[in-house]
């Protein structure tokens, strides 16, 4: 079952213009938003239980609250926009099918914690949704619902579209802070939290696209009627964006707590050329993995899920069907962390590339039984030990295929190449 | 002056940092002036407009050299070592000249569980060339690229029109003869009209992938070959890929 709230407008011709926004009923969220006081409407976003769809799953009402009312220096709003873990591609569908419920919903959120310049920083590989964004933000500025005195409320509001250079890392929010002024974009040790001091030393928001486009829906039709979707602690609708083995591989906005079951059997059309499903990276490459089984027992919230084991993250669903060599599949995923890494921490630095290079050669079948041991006690001791959570990112994968998979990385050692033969085993052509 | 000799000066330097030299000293065309002084109006610090001017001087010259990081560090107000820094750890920095048309295909696992290596090992034939390499004439480079957000089309390819204003388009999903049926096809394109081309590949647009529609993959390759867009102002690219 497919629920449509920020999904509402995609089927719409050329839905991606102001015309077709407008005549959806789009920036009349924003005149609600304005008539509520600041505070009011901070409580209203707290009340939906919205949290945040980038990953963290933090609330967002709170994170706004954690804003001080006044501040000497400017504040700001950063859109993330940095969609890159692997896996997720809800954001561009929602740039490029609907950029003005982003504006939108930057209004909102701008109004509500009192900020005058929102950044939404864009990946740099994006192509046509940067391109919609652009052309949106500058309707909207003709229009008079950006710039000075929006729309004659006396609200003044920037939107700047930065296209970041190409680095997994700033989709971290300090280190979206950091690209953001000119640097490597290297995460900030916490605290202070952005929403202390983030970008240019200013009181920071840094939320999803995804968060910030649910805003207008909440504000239209209030707190009660999202809580109606989902379940009592992960309430509302979420995207998730399916890949891999699966018929019919998209974007589907379920409410939360949907069996798993039914949305890779039902709405993706179930397991490529009537495989089974081996296993299933239910939030993005970085969650631990979960069995076929596991995850056709489990439902998509975020409570669900950690009881499973994993985490919902971004909602970036990898479906793996038998004949997958799991060995393979870390190491196509230890190779990505490795690569973006961004070198601060020792840990992460070291830890990601000895992870990359004993997946490989386990995959290659030069493995050794103490290998296994070896990967795990790598993985002890990245997580928790770093600044940022790509560490984190990097293990939880590791461990789990390492846990879950044993026979399978154990077998490669025994016969020393891939048993399952079935996928090339020599993908990796690329230096690294 | 610097107190310090910058890679623009110095051979030995430009080496060590593996960086390339122009021959002299660089500047934005008028256009690319007047866009970085409305970007400077935009960030609270000079420092923030580094990556915009990058991406500035990428589209004018092409590519990021010695001279180009002098360049910007005079106009951003931060040191060369600083510009080099952030050059080198972004991917989208090109430190030596490419191909006119830049493919770059993903290599993370959504691809590969679909065929990424096979539609790899396709490219590299049909162009001659390794991952990182570009062809004689000049026209093509190939590299690997991490995750595009671009599952659903797996696997994909990202192609770029080098000097051209921004034009990435997604191709998807290949397989081996999409994959050289696409390159002749560009091919064709480049040489009908002098660089820059107008029209370099299809987009993939989600229109295609709608939540919940049923049906086959989508593919944005037409039985004739591509579909080229063009770019240009509003609502530019909204056509999709063909059924």
């Amino acid at each position: 079952m497919e629920v449509k709230l920020l999904t509402r407008n995609f089927d719409r011709p050329e839905s991606w213009t102001l015309d077709a926004y407008e005549k959806a009923g789009g920036y009349r969220a924003w005149k609600t938003a304005f008539a509520l006081e600041p505070e009011a409407l901070i409580q209203l976003v707290k009340d939906s239980g919205l949290r945040g769809r980038g990953g963290a799953g933090f609330p967002t009402g709170l994170k706004w609250s954690f804003v001080p009312k006044e501040s000497s220096s400017p504040k700001y709003l950063c859109v993330n926009a940095d969609e890159s873990e692997p896996g997720t591609f809800k954001d561009r569908y929602l740039l490029e099918k609907d950029p003005h419920a982003v504006i939108e919903g930057i209004l909102i959120c701008c109004w509500a914690v009192g900020i005058h310049h929102a950044y939404i920083y864009v990946r740099g590989e994006f192509g046509l949704p940067l391109f919609r964004l652009r052309d949106a933000v500058r309707e909207a500025y003709a229009k008079g619902y950006l710039g000075h005195d929006v729309d004659g409320h006396g609200f003044d509001l920037e939107v700047t579209v930065h296209r970041g250079g190409g680095a997994y890392i700033c989709g971290e929010e300090t280190g979206l802070i950091e690209s953001l002024e000119g640097k490597k974009g290297q995460p900030r040790i916490k605290p202070p939290f952005p929403a202390v001091k983030g970008a240019f030393g200013g009181p920071t928001v840094v939320n999803n696209v995804e968060t910030i486009t649910t805003l207008p829906w909440i504000v239209e039709h209030g707190a009660a009627e999202y809580r109606k979707f989902g379940t009592e602690k992960s309430p509302g609708t979420k995207l998730f964006s399916v890949s891999g083995h699966v018929v019919r591989p998209g974007v589907y906005e379920i409410p939360l707590g949907l069996p798993c079951k039914e949305l890779v059997y039902d709405l993706c059309g179930g397991i490529s050329g009537g495989r089974t499903m081996k296993a299933n990276i239910p939030g993005g490459s970085s969650v631990p993995v979960l069995t076929g089984a596991e995850a056709e027992a489990v439902n998509l919230d975020y409570e669900s899920l950690a009881a499973a084991g994993t985490m919902l993250g971004s909602g970036g669903m990898i479906v793996l069907d038998d004949e997958t060599c799991m060995v393979w599949t870390l190491a196509v995923l230890e190779k990505f962390y490795a690569h973006e890494s961004c070198g601060q921490c020792t840990p992460c630095r070291e830890g990601t590339g000895w992870l990359r290079d004993l997946v490989y050669r386990l995959e290659a079948g030069g493995g050794k039984s103490c290998d296994l041991e070896t990967i795990l006690s790598i993985t002890r001791n990245m997580m928790g030990t770093t600044i940022c959570v790509l560490a984190d990112a990097a293990a939880m994968p590791a461990a789990s295929f390492v846990q879950k998979f044993r026979g399978e990385f154990e077998a490669h050692v025994g016969a020393g190449h891939c048993p399952m033969r079935r996928r090339p085993a020599h993908f990796l052509t690329a230096a690294h | 002056m610097q107190p310090f000799a910058t890679p623009a000066e110095d051979p030995a330097l430009r080496e060590a940092c593996r960086l390339e030299s122009m021959g002299g000293p660089v500047a934005f065309s008028a256009a690319g002036q007047a866009e970085l002084e409305r970007l400077f109006t935009r960030y609270p610090t000079r420092e923030a407009v580094v990556v915009p001017a990058l991406w500035i001087a990428q589209r004018e010259f092409g590519w990021i050299s010695a001279e180009v990081i002098t360049l910007v560090s005079g106009l951003c107000g931060v040191a060369p070592s600083h510009v080099y820094g952030v050059v080198s750890f972004y991917t989208m920095f090109h430190r030596r000249p490419r191909g006119r048309i830049h493919l770059q295909l993903c290599t993370n696992l959504s691809c590969q569980l679909r065929g990424a290596e096979h539609v790899l090992n396709c490219l590299r034939e049909k162009l001659g060339i390794e991952l990182g390499g570009t062809t004689a004439d000049g026209l093509f480079s190939l590299d690997e690229v991490e995750c595009l957000a671009a599952c659903e089309l797996a696997p994909v390819l990202q192609v770029t029109e080098t000097r051209r204003a921004e034009n990435d388009s997604l191709v998807g999903p290949l397989d081996g003869e999409a994959a050289r049926i696409l390159i002749d096809e560009l091919r064709v394109q480049a040489e009908a009209s002098p660089a820059p081309v107008a029209s370099v590949g299809p987009v993939a647009d989600s229109a295609h992938r709608c939540p919940g529609v049923p049906g086959d993959m989508p593919t944005n390759m037409s039985s004739g070959g591509v579909r080229g867009v063009t770019s240009g102002g509003p609502g530019r690219a909204s056509s999709g890929g063909a059924h």
